[in-house]
Parts: structure tokens; sequence; C-alpha cells
């Protein structure tokens, strides 16, 4: 061949090349998960956003105008509103980011006493909903009838109780003690799996116990911190269940109770709670821009291709003050409130302390053996939680990878962005945007399916983000030796990434577990009596029953899902699983 | 000519016995029906046995009544094999449910039993809803003089929210008017639902500024009253004794209250109370009407109302129900009637609630705000 055809045949070599680049599996893959995550999270997000535009009377929505945006902004309650939830998230976030990082280095990297006993304690307020947390600490903390006031009443001859917890702090509060453990989860499976040399090399270097966290250990946290401060901002900002039952009194409004009452009106005020919706998001995607800012520039690779073993740091004498301050976050989160639904539960009635003239089993009998309703919730949440978890896990170990490790960076920032939305979106909403999507499908004759659906789609930033935290921290050279060595991408995948992953997926299966049992607003709209699960269930007994029953079956889902983070750990073993 | 009697009344039994489905026969509550009624009720248990199911929706009947209620359902019109789907909701989640499901074509729902006013005037007028005049209808007079039935769409028992005194906290204390919460050992006590946010406590303020003027608010406001969004969270604040008063609490909530011990008690003062209907309809494209019919009969008549007396409490829009004949069961009605009696025997607030506009609502909210405040304490 000549070199004038050597050099015309190069193009269309070079051409062909090119298309299959294109066209190669990777690319298809891409757009498939891009796909599937479309038809979950964005149509319902594109249909909520059409709504805040729509005006809704008797025949339903008309028009397209932005009064519903400047209703938000022009009436003073809904200002206030406004204003009340960026500070009730920003609180949350700030305070629980620092407790829950704080507690998950002290187990993690650490040689904090009692580890073992606290860890299961210190998730526990993650078992129960806001709304239930938010009664328990109605009981304790409630000006007039609160247990602890009572007491410190009582005991110190006050004049006045010293506790309120109706009122912004009172919300800030109970949000904090129960978002903590959020927090933990997103960090611990990041502490887990670091390199202790990187802490070794600092303290050889003469550096401090407490100067290495903060200017090794923290850092190179940093996303797996930053993503679980976003999720809580955003999560807090649209939380129901604390603002609707403490709020109320001491009258802090929210966005998210605003909603909730502009759509109990007729016609339902749907746009308004929209747009409201509309501005959280917002809110979320300059969390998430923040995020990206501070991320993106710098490297966190704490997993490289040597072995390694996990050491713990020595707090010398300051491991007793850390053990203090998990204990009385222990007290606070857990003791406190649980033994406040305990004795509600062992009381025919609550007058604000337990009362043995007042005992009686006769609840428990109730909830347990007698109340058909609630048996069946129960079993409907565990098939939702182990089938609905594992299902979902493997949709966010998927959609991981594929946005960590994928070459087409467009594909990958549109994918991330897209399956981080639905954080923005309060949970009522995401179950109306659903409910409206899919009526016009076959899927809505199968509610369990829905519901499934739904719950993936609400808890799909979660799986996804603690996933990350831990794949982000794996060097990517592991499995680049494994590509170069002649492994395809799927056995890569088997023999290298998911087992380097392994911490991070069990976790996230569990946490993904949880919150599905816990799922309140998503269920509301979709599950028929056939499919009520058991938070749902819970909130209907405490519409129609007295405290003590609604405490008793809080207490049943709390024994459920500690029973259930149990056997996890023994599944797959202590020193494999990050929570 | 023996022989040929024999033969016209043989084939008059068989022509009868062919004339009344079969199957129908079982249902015991053919037994107390003659006539045309009785063929009316055979040809609908028919039709309901070929459907199978009912889906009814509602947020004021518990889990556990309806429950029974479809336990004697099914004996009474000998539909055993019958399955219910009863969804226990908010009022805006059933709203938009509904709404979502009419403007899909796609209704799931056969009955419904709302106390929402303004949302089935809406599906009335735009059609959704069947109009079934049911032969219990005629005992609902006392509710189509206090307006509060739906012109053959619907009747209504009345969701009236009384003020509810705990005595285990105000011994002896009793309330036969209104202005009796302005004495000054109350300040402080006192719960009000909190009207600037909900509809359902709008309509109660509207109402009873019917008969109160703005002032007596104004002074029950300075009484340091605490505001209340929801009605459970209003019933355990009262129980507990956090508040000893509450002034929108729901009849049942006082049996609640007194089953777990604690003796609340509802009174009805003179000057009238705000009766919001709960109301009984069925959908226009309810995908079981036979079975809805039978239903909705069910529960407007005695069979259904004994149940729902007896286990919670509401002011019937019917008169008293005739003696129940099991001893047991009349002596808790009885009780029933105390807390919650019949609205015939009650100073009822009368509202034309189809002129009520969503800028009527708008503009007691306003109201309501301006006297008891808003914003964070």
């Amino acid at each position: 061949m000549s070199s004038t055809q050597a050099a015309e045949a190069l193009p269309r070599r070079a051409s062909a090349s090119w298309l299959s680049q294109r066209l190669n599996l990777e690319s298809g893959v891409m757009a498939g998960a891009l796909a599937l995550v479309a038809a979950l999270a964005v149509i319902p997000m594109l249909v909520f956003f059409q709504t805040s535009f729509r005006i809704y009377t008797e025949a339903g929505p008309e028009g397209f105008t932005l009064q519903n945006y400047y209703l938000i902004f022009s009436e003073p309650l809904a200002r206030e509103a406004i204003w009340n939830t960026v500070l009730i998230a920003l609180f949350s976030a700030v305070f629980s980011g620092a407790l829950g990082t704080s507690l998950a280095w002290f187990h993690a990297r650490t040689d904090m006493p009692l580890r073992r006993w606290l860890e299961p304690l210190t998730l526990m307020p993650f078992f129960l909903p806001s709304l239930v947390g938010a009664i328990a600490w109605w009981a304790l903390a409630s000006p007039k009838v609160g247990m602890l006031n009572t007491f410190l009443v009582g005991a110190l001859g006050l004049s006045e109780a010293p506790f309120n917890i109706y009122t912004l702090w009172g919300i800030v509060w109970v949000l904090v003690l129960f978002d903590t453990p959020y927090m933990y989860l997103f960090t611990i499976g990041s502490f887990n799996r670091m390199d202790p040399s990187l802490e070794e090399s600092a303290r050889v270097c003469g550096t401090g116990v407490f100067k290495t966290a903060l200017r090794v250990t923290l850092p190179l946290s940093l996303p797996a911190i930053l993503s679980g401060v976003v999720i809580i901002f955003v999560t807090s900002a649209g939380v129901f269940g604390v603002p609707i039952v403490l709020g109320g009194p001491g009258r802090v409004h929210t966005l998210s109770t605003q909603m909730y009452t502009k759509m109990g009106t007729f016609p339902p005020e749907a746009g308004v709670s929209a747009a409201a919706g509309c501005i959280l998001m917002i809110i979320t995607a300059f969390g998430l821009w923040i995020q990206r800012k501070i991320i993106a520039p710098r490297s966190f690779v704490t997993v490289t291709g040597k072995g390694y073993r996990p050491a713990r740091m020595s707090l010398g004498p300051w491991r007793y003050l850390a053990l203090a301050l998990n204990l009385l976050y222990v007290l606070a989160a857990v003791v406190l409130p649980v033994g406040a639904l305990l004795m509600a539960s062992l009381n025919r009635n609550w007058f604000g302390m337990f009362r043995w003239e007042q005992f009686t089993l006769r609840h428990w009998q109730f909830i347990l053996f007698e109340y058909d309703y609630t048996l069946r919730a129960i079993k409907n949440s565990m098939f939702l939680g182990i089938a609905g978890g594992f299902l979902a896990v493997v949709l966010c170990t998927f959609l991981s990878i594929l946005i960590h490790r994928g070459r087409n960076r467009r594909f990958k920032s549109v994918l991330d962005y897209i399956t981080t939305l639905p954080i923005g979106v309060p949970g009522i909403v995401m179950g109306m945007a659903f409910l409206i999507t899919w009526i016009r499908t076959p899927l809505y004759a199968f509610p369990m399916f829905l519901l499934i659906l739904g719950y993936m789609t609400r808890y799909m930033p979660y799986g996804i983000r603690t996933i990350s935290s831990v794949l982000l921290s794996v060097s990517p050279e592991l499995e680049e030796s494994s590509r170069v060595c002649g492994a395809t991408f799927l056995r890569t995948l088997r023999r290298v990434t998911v087992p380097l992953l392994q911490s991070g997926i069990f976790a996230a299966y569990l946490l993904l577990f949880i919150v599905f049992i816990r799922e309140l607003p998503v269920s509301a709209l979709l599950a028929t009596e056939a499919s009520t699960p058991m938070a749902l269930a819970l909130y209907i007994v405490g519409e129609n029953d007295g405290l003590g029953v609604v405490s008793a079956f809080a207490l049943v889902q709390i024994v459920l899902l500690l029973g259930a983070t149990y056997l996890f750990r023994r599944l797959w073993g202590l020193e494999k699983l990050s929570v | 000519m023996k022989a040929r009697m024999m033969i016209w009344l043989g084939a008059a039994v068989a022509a009868l016995a062919l004339s009344v489905p079969a199957g129908a026969a079982d249902a015991p509550i053919l037994k107390e029906l003659s006539g045309a009624e009785r063929e009316r009720v055979a040809k609908l248990i028919e039709g309901a046995k070929k459907e199978g199911n009912l889906d009814y929706m509602s947020h004021f009947v518990q889990v556990g009544t309806a429950r029974v209620m479809e336990a004697e359902f099914k004996r009474l019109y000998g539909l055993a094999g019958h399955k219910f789907n009863f969804s226990d909701r908010t009022t805006s989640i059933i709203i938009r449910r509904v709404e979502e499901e009419i403007r899909a074509n796609k209704v799931t729902a056969d009955v419904l039993l709302v106390s929402s006013v303004s949302w089935l005037h809406s599906l009335k007028r735009r059609g959704e809803l069947m109009k079934y005049v049911s032969p219990e209808d005629k005992h609902y007079a006392p509710a189509e003089k206090a307006k509060m039935n739906g012109d053959g769409h619907w009747v209504a028992d009345a969701q009236l929210n009384t003020i509810s005194v705990n005595q285990s906290i105000l011994p002896g204390v009793t309330v036969s008017s209104w202005h009796d919460l302005l004495n000054p050992k109350f300040q402080g006590k006192i719960l009000v639902g909190d009207a600037s946010r909900t509809e359902t406590y709008t309509l109660v303020y509207m109402g009873w500024r019917q008969v109160l003027p703005k002032e007596f608010f104004q002074k029950l406001a300075a009484q340091k009253t605490g505001l209340i969004l929801r009605g459970p969270e209003q019933r355990r604040a009262v129980m507990s004794g956090e508040y000893a008063i509450g002034t929108t609490i729901m009849a049942r909530h006082n049996m609640v209250a007194q089953k777990e011990g604690v003796k609340m008690v509802p009174f009805y003062p003179k000057e009238g109370v705000t009766a919001l209907p709960m109301m009984s309809a069925i959908l226009t494209k309810a995908p079981h009407p036979n079975t809805a019919r039978l239903f909705i009969d069910f529960y407007r008549g005695v069979h259904g109302k004994y149940i729902q007396m007896s286990r919670e409490p509401g002011n019937l829009g019917r008169p008293e129900l005739p003696p129940h004949p099991d001893p047991k069961v009349q002596a808790q009605l009885k009780k029933a009637y105390e807390i919650a009696p019949p609205i015939d025997k009650l100073n009822v607030i009368p509202i034309d609630w189809e002129k009520v506009t969503p800028a009527d609502v708008k503009k007691w909210q306003a109201e309501f705000v301006s006297i008891f405040g808003k914003g964070t304490k």
C-alpha cells in the first residue's frame, strides 16, 4: 500500500474506531440507566414542577401562571414558614453533622470504650418515625405535662417548667437527635475503610490525635460528611411529623405544615404546595452545587492497592470524654424517649408521670394479639423492607458505579444530578407526583410493587450516597489493574469492585431497609388496605387511639428493626458491616 | 280438575322460586323486608355477588369499626365471600386520590364517608356522585332541616365539635354557655382548633360567628388560649391535663378518653354548636355499584348505626335508634347518647353549606388570625 493509500485508509479506520467507541457496551448501559432513572424520578419531578404553575379549580388544574410563587413570597405566613424552614434545616444539619461525624469517628478510628455496645444504641433513633419521636418528646418536655418538667419542677421547686418543646429550638432538638444516626451511617463506612498509614504518617511527624483528625481524617472524609449534611439539610426542610405535632401550640409554621394545610382544602392549593416544594428543590440543587465545588477538584483516595490493617488511635484519658458524649447522646436520643414510650404503653392514660394505679398490659395485648390490622402491617413492612430494600440496593450499587467509574463525563454528571433530585422533594409531594404519573398505567393495579418503586425513587439518593462514599475512597487503580490483566468490565465488577464496596453495600441495604420500614407519606397515598405498611398503620392508630396504643406499636417497630440490625450483623459479620 | 289445580299451583310455586334469585333467599335481611323492597334488595344482592368487592374510604370511621361493620354486612346480606378494601386516610389524601382517579378515569373507590362539604358539593355539581335515595333516607329529616343532606346524593350525620372538659382536672365544672369559658379561672387552660390553617376548623369558627360576636372571641383569645392543628393532638392534650378544656373535640374522642379512665365530658352550649356534615355517598363511576347501594342502606340503617354508635358515637342526623334487643348493646347506646345526642335534640347552628365558597373560608381565616394571632411564639 502506498503512503497515500494508507493516509486515505486511516480516517475510515479512525471513524470506525470512533463509532465503535461510542456504541460500546458502556454507552448502552449508561443510556439504559438514564432512561430508568428518568422514568422513576424525572417524570414525577416534571409532573410536580408543572403543577407548581397551575391553578387548581373545581374542574382540575388550569392555566399556566406564576401566581403560586407570588403567593408564597407575598404572604407573610408563607414567608415566615420559609424562614423557619431554612433555620430548622440549617441548624439540624450543622448540629447533627458535627455530632454524627464525631460519634462515627470515635467508633471507627479510636479506642473509645464500650463501642460495641454503643453502636446499635447510637443507631436506635433511626428506627423511629419522626412523628413518634415528636410524640415521645411531647410526653417528655411539653411545658405542663412533660415528664422532665414535672420531675424538675417537683424536685427543685421551680416556679416554671424549664423546657418548652413547642418552639423552633424544640423542633431542632428533636430533629438533631433523630438525624444524627443518618450522619453516623454516612461517615462510618468511609472511616472504616480508611488506610491508617495516612494518619500514622501525621502522628509520626509529631501531630496530636485531634489535630490529625482535623487535618487528615476529616478532610479525607469530606465527601461523606458533605453528602450527609446536604441530605440532612434537605430532609429536615421537608420533614412533616415533628413540626405538625410540636409546631402547632407554639405557632411555628414550616413549609411542610403549610403544604399539608393547603392540600386539605378544596379546591386543593396543590399548585402552591408544589411551588413551595420547588423552592426546596432549588435549595437542594444549591447544596449539591456547593458540594461539587468543594469535592470535585480534590482526591479522596484512602483505599489503595497495598494491603493494610486498620488501626485505632489512642485518645488517652480523652477517651472517657468521648464515652461521656456518646452516653449523653444515647440518654437524650434513646433512653428518655423510649422510656417515655414504654411508660406510656404501660399506663391506661398519660398524666405526666408513670402511675402504678394506671398500670395495664392491654395496649400490648391489643397490638400483638388482637388487632389484625397492625399484624398485617408488620408483615407488609417486612416484605417491603427485605425485597424492596434488596432491589433498591442493587439499583443503587449499579448507579453509583456508573456515576463514579463511568467514562462519559456528561452522562455521569447528568445521572448524578437526576438521582439526587428526589432528596429535595418532600415525601407527600413525591407521593402525589408518583400517583399522578403512574395512575394511568397498568402498574396502578399492583399497589405493593408501586410502593416499592415509590420507595426506591424517594430513597435512591440515600443508597447511592452511602455506596458512593465508600467508592470514592477506593482507588480506581485496583480496577484498572484487573482490566489490564484482561478481565472484562463485568468480571472486574464482580471480582474487584463489588467486594471492595461490601461495607458500603451492606450499610446501604440496612439503611434502605430501615427507611422503607419508616416511610409514611408515599404509603399514605399509594397503599391500599391490604398493602398498608407499619408506619402508615402507626399513623392511623395515632389518629384514632390513645397514646398507650401508639407507644406500644412504636416500640414493636423499634424491636423489629433492632432485631433486623442484629441479624444483618450476624449474617455478614461484625467486621464487614459498617453499621 | 284437581290435577289441573295441582299443576297450576306447582307452576306458580316454580315461578315464584325462579323470581327469587338463587342464594338471595339465604340473606337474613330479606326476612325483614317484603313486597317490592324485598325484590329490589334481592336483585341488588345478586348483582353484588357477581361483584364480590367493595372499596370505601373514610377519615372518621376507624379500622376496628369498619371490620365489625363488614362482618355484620356480610352476614346480613348473605355475602360471605365478599372482600372489602377500606382506606382510613386524612381528608386531603382522600380528595387527592379520588380526584386523580376521576381525571384518569380509573376510579377504584365505591363509597365515600367524608366530611368535606365543599368537595362533595363540587362532586355533585360535576356529576361524579350517584343519586341514590336509600329507603333509610326518610329518617334523616333532622339532617335535612339542618341543611346537611345532598338532595338524594348523600345524607349526613354530624361531626359536632363539642366543648370537652377534663373533669379529672376540673372536677364538677360544667359548661352551659360559651360565655362560661371567659371565667378567669380557665385562663391558660383552653384549647381551640387552629382555624388559621385548616378548613375544618375555619368552618367551625364560621358557624360560631353566626351566634357569637367577634368581641367574644377577642376575650377568649385574651384567656391565653392555646391553638392546636389536629384532633388527635387536642385529645391528647386535654386527656393528659396539659389543657383542661377543648372547644373543638369530636364526641368520639370523649369516649376514647373515658375508656382510658379519664373523665372527659362533652357539653353542648345553649347558643349552639357547628355541625359539620359527615356524609355517605356513592361515586358515579363506582366499580361495584350494587354492593355500594347495599352498603349505603346498611350504613345509614339501624344495623350499621348500632355498630357505629356503640363503638365511636357521633351525633346522628336521624332520631335516636329503636332500642336494641341486646341489653348490653342498649346500655352502650345509652352511654353513647349521653356523649353524642342526635342533632334533633341539640341547638345546631344552621348553615347553607352549598353557598359556602373558598372566598368565605379565606375571609374567616383572616379574621381568626387577627384575633388569635399567628407566627412563632
